[in-house]
């Protein structure tokens, strides 16, 4: 959990659940390698002494780690985790990289916005399509593209939350947990 | 538009975004809006983007990456590679620059356990740099070895980064992770070679120091105990590819479990480390994997405004020498990597470098194994190099930039003569690929 005074963590019941709701995206993408890692195991297992194996595996894997991808995203940018170039902003002037962050924060909201606003027209689009992706499992598109708007809807909210960081002057990692 | 105008301001809209510091997964997102509004027809094709975000990561040939993340984090969270290292230090007596050449040893032996680089590189500098400081050794043969031997982890198996070019670029990739162990090694006895020959002429630059008199089997019994074991986690990655057992996603899952089973052998497992492990596993493996994401759009809209087939005529219609187009995209990799991380790296130049890797008739696995260098040595090109920055998180305080800059050059020489090695004799990546397949 963020100690987080830099990042408002410490405050009202909504900045606490929603650091909750970051960090338990970010468990549940590391427990669910986990679980991949034993099942693949298993399987592998299971077929080389002859007695089966998970077909749907290897679907369920995919979905697997395109979901916790998008849903563990915004954790990782709430992390400032995701790889960047910060020469420039590094080494200017104070006010100079305060604004270069500024236009960080809008240009990545602008990106999530288009996640979130693209993101739910095809989700839609497909819902009324009632498109079914047929491999080993037939499962509805929707249920698989409405994650690509949900995550957009976090990330959006981390870079806005982002530039209030930036106008106030505060720390863009949480203290405690940008370490690594 | 013409196709070189598209090229130009897709790549320039990249550079820019980058160097204004945003995300990279974020700064190709943003390219991909613009190009997939003006090239891919507006409205559809920016509804085919989010169309192609899932299709880039629903691939089952990805999951190694988190996987082999994985193998490394518990490793390392758990102290299980510190036990092995501090056993590697017990066996090597007497020799000039002692712990440069642990660090080297251990190094590497890590390597063949671990898929990442940041890990290999924050247990060997975490472990030995403080003893080195401490006992004068000179910032280059300190933390050389350390950066230097960290980037081999992407070299020898289980390597991410090789799992993750092989999956974008449609090489084998177990022949890629097999080709990639010849050159790892080579490249771990170079740098021993050097640091044994710089530190026997200049001893100053590991001042020898009195260690500990042990009887023979004082020495060895940590090795048997600690790393001999440990090679059961690479015989399993790597036997169960060899033997038909597994693919090579199988062998990072059965990678998993061993890494798992090792640190509970050694009674290091706790419930912390491991949720520690989990952790840095999935900031790492989805930091990667969301570059990924914009990655089949961003083949397209370079497709489909010309740019990859105009770049590749053009090359075609100036008739140059294979070696000599070779060495352009070895010399234009090296180039990005200074100012970029490895994923973008691959993103960028994959679209070209594979079609024409084809056209002129490389071997896609020696051809791989040459992209795997160059994006080794960029880990430690300033001034972007990502163990640079772990070199300076581990260091102390006291140790600049500029320092560290200086400790990795002599080891980016050396990795450039294996590459120069490599281009004249392509066996050295493919011999074992070749045997395995017979």
């Amino acid at each position: 959990m963020s100690s987080g005074t830099a990042t408002g963590a410490a405050g009202g019941p909504f900045a606490r659940g929603y650091h909750r709701l970051l960090d338990a995206c970010g468990m549940v993408a590391g427990l669910t390698v986990v679980v991949l890692a034993v099942m693949v195991s298993l399987d592998v297992a299971l077929r080389n002494l002859g007695l089966g194996n998970f077909p749907w595996l290897l679907e369920v894997a995919e979905y697997a780690i395109y979901i916790t991808t998008f849903l563990a995203a915004p954790w990782v940018l709430h992390l400032g985790a995701h790889v960047r170039v910060d020469l420039l902003i590094n080494n200017t002037p104070a006010r100079f990289s305060k604004a270069l962050e500024l236009l960080v924060g809008v240009g990545g909201a602008v990106i999530s916005g288009f996640l979130v606003y693209h993101g739910t027209l095809v989700t839609i689009e497909a819902s009324h399509l009632n498109a079914i992706v047929v491999k080993e499992l037939p499962i509805a598109e929707w249920l698989l593209l409405i994650v690509i708007p949900l995550s957009g809807c976090l990330l959006l909210l981390e870079f806005i939350l982002r530039c209030a960081r930036v106008m106030r002057g505060e720390d863009l990692v949480p203290p405690s947990q940008g370490d690594g | 538009m013409e196709w070189y105008w598209a090229l130009v301001s897709m790549l320039g809209l990249l550079c820019l975004m980058m160097a204004a510091g945003l995300p990279v997964a974020f700064a190709f997102m943003g390219v991909n809006i613009v190009g997939a509004a003006v090239f891919l027809g507006g409205v559809p094709g920016l509804n085919q983007m989010i169309r192609n975000a899932m299709e880039a990561l629903t691939n089952f040939s990805l999951a190694p990456i988190p996987l082999f993340l994985f193998i490394g984090e518990v490793l390392f969270h758990t102290g299980v590679a510190i036990k092995a290292i501090d056993a590697v230090e017990k066996l090597i007596a007497r020799l000039p620059g002692r712990l440069s050449i642990v660090s080297i040893v251990g190094g590497t032996v890590f390597s063949s356990l671990s898929g990442s680089t940041i890990a290999n590189t924050a247990v060997l500098g975490s472990v030995l740099l403080p003893d080195m400081m401490r006992r004068g050794y000179h910032p280059t043969m300190a933390m050389g070895p350390i950066m230097a031997t960290g980037g081999i982890a992407m070299l020898i198996p289980p390597s991410a980064l090789a799992v993750l070019l092989g999956s974008l670029a449609g090489i084998s990739i177990s022949g890629l992770l097999i080709a990639g162990i010849v050159p790892g090694v080579l490249m771990s006895l170079f740098f021993f070679v050097y640091v044994l020959a710089r530190c026997s002429m200049n001893p100053s630059l590991a001042p020898a120091y009195e260690i500990e008199r042990l009887e023979p089997w004082q020495r060895w019994r940590p090795f048997l105990i600690y790393v001999v074991p440990l090679f059961l986690i690479f015989v399993v990655v790597v036997g169960s590819i060899l033997a038909g057992w597994a693919t090579p996603t199988e062998s990072a899952a059965l990678g998993c479990v061993a890494a798992l089973a090792a640190a509970a052998a050694y009674r290091c497992l706790t419930w912390g480390r491991f949720l520690k492990s989990v952790r840095e596993t999935a900031k790492v493996s989805v930091m990667i994997l969301f570059i990924i994401v914009a990655s089949v759009t961003f083949s397209q809209i370079l497709a489909f405004s010309g740019a990859t087939n105009g770049l590749l005529n053009l090359i075609d219609s100036v008739g140059a020498m294979p070696m000599l187009i070779l060495l352009a995209m070895l010399l234009i990799l090296l180039l990005l990597g200074a100012f970029m991380d490895q994923v973008s790296m691959v993103m960028i130049t994959l679209p070209f470098y594979i079609p024409l890797a084809q056209a002129i008739g490389f071997d896609l696995i020696w051809f791989g194994v040459l992209m795997l260098i160059v994006m080794e040595i960029s880990f430690t090109t300033p001034p972007f190099g990502l163990l640079i920055y772990v070199m300076k998180g581990v260091a102390p305080k006291s140790i600049t930039l500029g320092q560290i800059y200086a400790a990795a050059f002599p080891f980016i020489v050396l990795e450039l003569v294996v590459l120069a090695l490599l281009v004249a004799v392509p066996d050295l990546a493919t011999w074992l690929p070749e045997q395995i397949r017979r």
